[in-house]
């Protein structure tokens, strides 16, 4: 896979070290040797307790007036490649007769003449070149150079490119993200080739220095966007960044708010889409989850399957979704109203029937909702620990044997058993794991107020949450556009999925500065507009 | 002024000031001033809010960029400014606890007739404070999105409507006399309190030209709505019967029944909550607001906070529903005046000073 790399930054050299940069040219000088000895006794020392770091010497050319020293980290590279391009040319090297034994000449004979790699860098600051090299890179010090040549070889262990746990699809790529952020940027280049897609890099964590990159497509990316997630992502001071979770709940615009607020995804295909919308991605190095910013409400129930099947399936699916959703969070709560406080809601037949379950019951419905919502939620907590052999034991016998001896010693009655299944299957047809977690706590919010309000309290409760989503804003974007604020044009593919070809503007939710995003080639031509 | 709501958020800003409680009891009010006619009275009583919103545009419009309590202090002078703000105040404030009574009574009586009172009034005003305190570009989100949302919830009466409702207990038409409609007029005229509401939310309108015509849209959106109500119930029911209930809107839904669901008002209701909750809290945040700006606060929600042990204590105060419909009919009233004289005087101070257009062109 090919490599994308930032260019070199202007790197001062840092106060500690002082380089001689007049080094003159010609005779190998006594300044540039003394370079060379003092450096790598520096990096001696410094390097002295990491076990991992190699310092291989070597003479370059077999011209024993070459020393140089090569340093880099056994575990983060790719070890035949290091053989291959690098220790070996170097060694061999023949293109050096002749030429002046130091300076401006060697370093340009040696980068373009020995070195076989595709990166290579010049720098002199001491600090940074060290930091490149933890990040995997191999450094080069030679005698007569008062700098180092770093090289990319780094590679070593990489996870194969799979498919994602958590958003399998059916239609579209099986293809997910891995830990690899330069692997994770050509994923999405692959899908989309425009020159115009900008990735920018920083660094973020004091001691983990990870590789953070935003990427958008200029021109159809909102500046002002692009330059708010810039300012918040370089407000981030923390020690190390160890998922791009970390990156998200730094610059989320609400973190009280039990909703994701950042659209995060596995699949480069998504990642794409969201893209062409205007809107940006935040990439992490080693975390397979990529943030797309800013999202909306609606995204969440928005699955790639919806665009890659005919429109009507799409449609369907995504208001099964939304029904689902609110059986979801709304299911166990109604239960609980309907049988303790509003009997007379429950048709006749089926009220004598509830009545005869719950009979030898002992609790009042909220007990019973909380002991099976906890079993349910523990077994799903143990589910996820668990290797995948023993999970299914535990579902057998977590699912099928616990609720089965619940009813029997009727701890719970059958139906209530029934509307926590349906409730807890419903939690799962959301297409975002990060939205399905927030549902569980919207739904204890609301079998709370349901069990102390009856009816009353879910609406209310309803309201508190249709407000604190009205108030939500990610990155400026109301989270409730296209509803509130109603966008008319926005509908077509918010809850709906109106055929593609319908679909020839881009959503106007998403700030933009490109709106054309197809021409409507179904559009009877020659007869007339309509 | 930082802070703009779109003219299609004041639409349903002002049609969710209006809308709320009065709506369940509006057929009963009508046919008891009017009998069958009491469509008409509908008609009548938009005449009103409807001089009162012309009023309040034309003195916004002539000095833009005004909020109301700057509005009021640059033309009556610091002191008075400050007498009429308190005014609106105090009636902001008796209208959304006269709303939110109402509105627990309703609760009262068909979901939770046990649960104290004070708790039910502590509980909704809580959310509406929540509401209220969410500032003026969330509000008019909020109205909108809850507008389409919960409007639908009215057409569940149709069936009924479909299957019992006889057009000839509307007739016959024009059958009382002209000082009866007079007075039909002034008594749904309270229906529409929350219109004077205008006067706080169009200075923030972003475009100042489609005001008028939103708010005109808004007065005849919901004066749609409320035909539609009464003349279902009374076709329904009959001029006579629909006197008889307490919520005769409430009562059309029982009629039916409809498979699976025992009685399907309990729907209505609950999607109701959802509207009857706007008034208490558009009112809650009009208080608020001018609280703000007359003492030159920064934070709305510390108002919010101030204004919550007040207006449950008034709301908590009537004895019974008699006394809390008479509060609501006092609103009612002090709307009226407080929407006429208002812009009125604000419009003839304006006028005298000859401040405004001529400067501002």
């Amino acid at each position: 896979m090919k490599k994308y790399r930032i260019a070199p930054k202007e790197v001062k050299p840092v106060s500690t070290m002082k380089f001689r940069t007049k080094a003159s040219a010609g005779v190998m000088n006594a300044d540039s040797a003394d370079f060379f000895d003092r450096t790598a006794e520096r990096l001696r020392k410094d390097l002295s307790g990491n076990a991992d770091v190699i310092m291989r010497e070597l003479f370059i050319g077999g011209n024993e007036n070459l020393d140089a020293l090569l340093v880099y980290l056994t575990g983060n590279i790719d070890k035949k490649l290091l053989n291959d391009s690098v220790i070996k040319p170097l060694m061999t090297c023949s293109g050096l007769e002749g030429i002046e034994l130091s300076g401006e000449r060697l370093k340009e004979s040696i980068i373009k003449k020995c070195l076989q790699t595709g990166s290579v860098r010049y720098s002199k600051d001491y600090n940074t070149t060290l930091r490149d090299m933890f990040s995997g890179e191999g450094i080069l010090l030679v005698k007569g150079i008062e700098g180092f040549i770093i090289f990319a070889v780094d590679g070593g262990k990489k996870r194969q490119i799979s498919e994602p746990e958590t958003e399998k699809r059916i239609r579209g790529t099986k293809e997910g993200f891995i830990e690899d952020i330069w692997v994770n940027i050509g994923m999405i280049r692959e899908f989309i080739k425009d020159p115009m897609l900008r990735v920018e890099m920083f660094k973020i964590g004091q001691r983990s220095q990870t590789d953070v990159a935003i990427a958008y497509i200029n021109g159809l990316a909102d500046s002002k966007i692009v330059d708010e997630v810039k300012k918040r992502i370089k407000k981030i001071n923390i020690d190390a960044i160890l998922s791009s979770g970390y990156i998200e709940q730094y610059i989320e615009d609400n973190p009280w708010s039990v909703f994701p607020q950042l659209m995060g995804t596995e699949k480069p295909d998504r990642a794409a889409a969201n893209l062409l919308e205007g809107k940006l991605l935040i990439i992490t190095d080693r975390s397979p989850f990529v943030f797309a910013a800013p999202a909306i409400f609606v995204e969440f129930f928005q699955a790639t399957e919806d665009y890659y099947e005919k429109f009507q399936a799409g449609t369907f699916s995504r208001i099964i979704r939304l029904i689902a959703f609110l059986i979801a969070v709304l299911g166990t709560s109604i239960y609980i109203a309907l049988t303790s406080f509003h009997p007379e809601l429950i048709p006749s037949e089926l009220l004598i029937s509830f009545a005869r379950l719950r009979k030898k019951v002992p609790f009042p419905p909220v007990i019973e909702a909380l002991i099976m919502e906890f079993t349910v939620e523990v077994l799903r907590e143990a589910g996820i620990r668990l290797p995948t052999s023993v999970a299914g034991t535990l579902g057998i016998v977590g699912g099928i044997i616990l609720g089965d001896a619940a009813i029997r010693s009727n701890l719970v009655s059958p139906a209530m058993i029934v509307v926590i299944a349906i409730t807890t299957v419903c939690n799962f047809v959301l297409p975002n794991y990060s939205m399905t977690l927030s549902i569980r706590l919207l739904k204890v919010f609301l079998i709370i107020l349901s069990a102390t309000f009856g009816a009353y309290g879910i609406a209310l409760g309803l309201l508190v949450i249709v407000i604190h989503l009205t108030k939500l804003e990610s990155f400026s974007v109301p989270y409730l556009s296209p509803y509130a604020p109603s966008r008319f044009r926005d509908m077509k593919d918010a809850l709906l999925r109106m055929p593609l070809w319908m679909n020839v503007k881009r959503p106007v939710s998403i700030p933009h500065t490109d709106d054309t995003r197809a021409v409507n080639n179904r559009e009877k031509s020659g007869t007339g507009e309509n | 002024m930082s802070y703009t709501i779109t003219s299609k958020q004041l639409i349903f800003t002002l049609i969710s000031c209006m809308l709320g409680a009065g709506i369940l009891s509006l057929p009963r009010v009508t046919a008891e001033a009017v009998g069958q006619d009491a469509w008409l009275a509908v008609i009548l009583g938009g005449i009103i809010p409807f001089v009162s919103i012309w009023l309040s545009n034309k003195v916004v419009s002539r000095h833009p960029g005004l909020s109301f309590v700057a509005l009021t202090e640059m033309l009556a002078g610091k002191w008075a400014g400050k007498i009429l703000s308190a005014v609106f105040v105090i009636y902001s404030i008796i209208a959304s606890a006269a709303i939110l009574r109402v509105f627990t009574e309703v609760i009262t009586m068909f979901l939770l007739p046990k649960t104290p009172i004070l708790l039910k009034i502590m509980l909704g005003l809580a959310v509406s404070a929540y509401m209220a305190g969410s500032g003026i570009k969330v509000l008019g989100r909020l109205n909108e999105f809850l507008f389409y949302v919960l409007i639908p919830t009215l057409f569940v009466s149709i069936p009924s409507v479909i299957k019992f409702a006889d057009i000839h207990y509307l007739m016959p038409v024009l059958n009382n006399s002209l000082g009866d409609y007079s007075k039909a007029a002034l008594t749904t005229g309270f229906a529409y309190s929350g219109f004077e509401t205008i006067i706080v939310f169009a200075p923030y309108v972003l475009k100042k030209k489609e005001t008028l015509k939103a708010a005109v849209l808004a007065l005849i959106i919901t004066a749609l709505i409320y035909l539609y109500t009464v003349i279902t119930t009374v076709t329904v029911f009959g001029a006579e019967l629909t006197q008889m209930f307490t919520w005769p809107t409430l009562r059309l839904l029982s009629v039916t029944e409809i498979p699976v669901l025992e009685r399907i008002e309990f729907i209505a209701i609950i999607a109701w909550i959802g509207v009857a909750i706007r008034p208490v809290s558009n009112q809650y945040f009009c208080a608020g607001l001018i609280i703000k700006d007359v003492f030159g606060m920064k934070s709305l929600s510390k108002v919010v906070i101030l204004l919550y042990p007040i207006i449950a204590a008034i709301a908590w105060y009537p004895k019974n529903i008699g006394i809390a419909f008479r509060l609501s009919d006092f609103v009612g009233m002090y709307s009226l005046i407080l929407g006429t004289a208002l812009p009125l005087l604000l419009l003839g101070l304006s006028i005298i000073r000859g401040k405004g257009r001529a400067r501002d062109e």
